[in-house]
């Protein structure tokens, strides 16, 4: 697992150091963008074994980026990471195939946890 | 809810979300005074941010106003800072989200708008077209302000405990 790529989408220069720094200290590669615009190519350009994204973002929003993914046919986990807790929100990206919803602020330790859960998952 | 209670309500939300909010980074901070509707109490600040809000019965801005010396205690990784302004702008849209996750409970869903960096010019225009409330709050490092503008039906608070939401910190895996 250690060396696995992730990719972190959100407009929050704080959300993308303190995410991607706690996951480096884990093992993991990191990866970063700033919209689902950017994501996007990130993940077409890169291959990340996993992403984390933000669903209030300029320009295109996480739910959107969610669905560009297509992560049912795909099989790329992706965790959303978001101050949003409406559960009709969670229910959409439940349907578009996402492995989680964790709602900011969130520990660090925890966040890693889930993560080394979800890339370890089939 | 009446308007003079849904009123106090939405106070009592701010400044517990405003406590929490500092409190999870390390940072004490404590109510000074009660909402007072006076452009005059809000006083400019290094680090300003801004979001907007909007649902039925509330549309909006709330604003968050914090000395250099607040984000000086802020802990960092040295590998990869952050700047103040950044910080500013994340802490005011997770203010909200705190904000947010409180009203739904009282059926008052909001949409957020994405959080700007606030200068003086945009404080001023801001207070210009006249504030709900401003909120102070004592730090070691000087006071932090948050303020409220805009329209908010408060009669439409009405709270409905049998609604289970997720919460700030919690992880749910599918």
């Amino acid at each position: 697992m250690p060396g696995k790529k992730i990719l972190i989408v959100d407009d929050s220069e704080t959300i993308r150091q303190r995410v991607s720094g706690a996951l480096e200290n884990a093992g993991f590669e990191t990866l970063t963008a700033k919209d689902g615009v950017e994501g996007l190519v990130s993940v077409q350009q890169e291959a990340p074994a996993m992403v984390i994204l933000d669903v209030n973002m300029p320009r295109m929003n996480g739910l959107d980026m969610l669905d560009n993914l297509d992560v049912k046919t795909t099989g790329l986990p992706v965790l959303l990471l978001t101050t949003e807790v409406q559960p009709s929100l969670m229910a959409r990206a439940k349907q578009a195939g996402a492995k989680g919803w964790m709602v900011k602020p969130v520990s660090l330790e925890r966040l890693v946890d889930a993560v080394r859960k979800v890339v370890a998952s089939p | 809810m009446a308007p003079q209670d849904g009123r106090a309500m939405l106070e009592t939300m701010i400044q517990s979300s405003t406590v929490d909010l500092f409190h999870a980074v390390g940072i004490a901070v404590g109510p000074i005074a009660a909402s007072k509707v006076d452009n005059g109490a809000v006083e400019s600040r290094a680090l300003m941010a801004m979001i907007s809000f909007g649902g039925p019965g509330a549309r909006g801005t709330l604003g968050l106003l914090v000395p250099t010396g607040v984000f000086e205690m802020v802990r960092q990784d040295p590998a990869r800072p952050f700047t103040g302004m950044a910080w500013v702008q994340d802490s005011v849209n997770q203010l909200l989200g705190r904000l947010k996750a409180r009203l739904l409970q009282f059926q008052m869903p909001l949409q957020m708008g994405l959080p700007l960096s606030m200068d003086e010019k945009a404080l001023r225009s801001l207070l210009s077209q006249g504030i709900l409330a401003a909120y102070r709050f004592r730090t070691l490092r000087g006071e932090i302000s948050v303020t409220l503008s805009g329209k908010i039906d408060y009669a439409r608070l009405n709270y409905a405990s049998q609604m289970t939401y997720a919460s700030e910190g919690d992880i749910v895996l599918f």
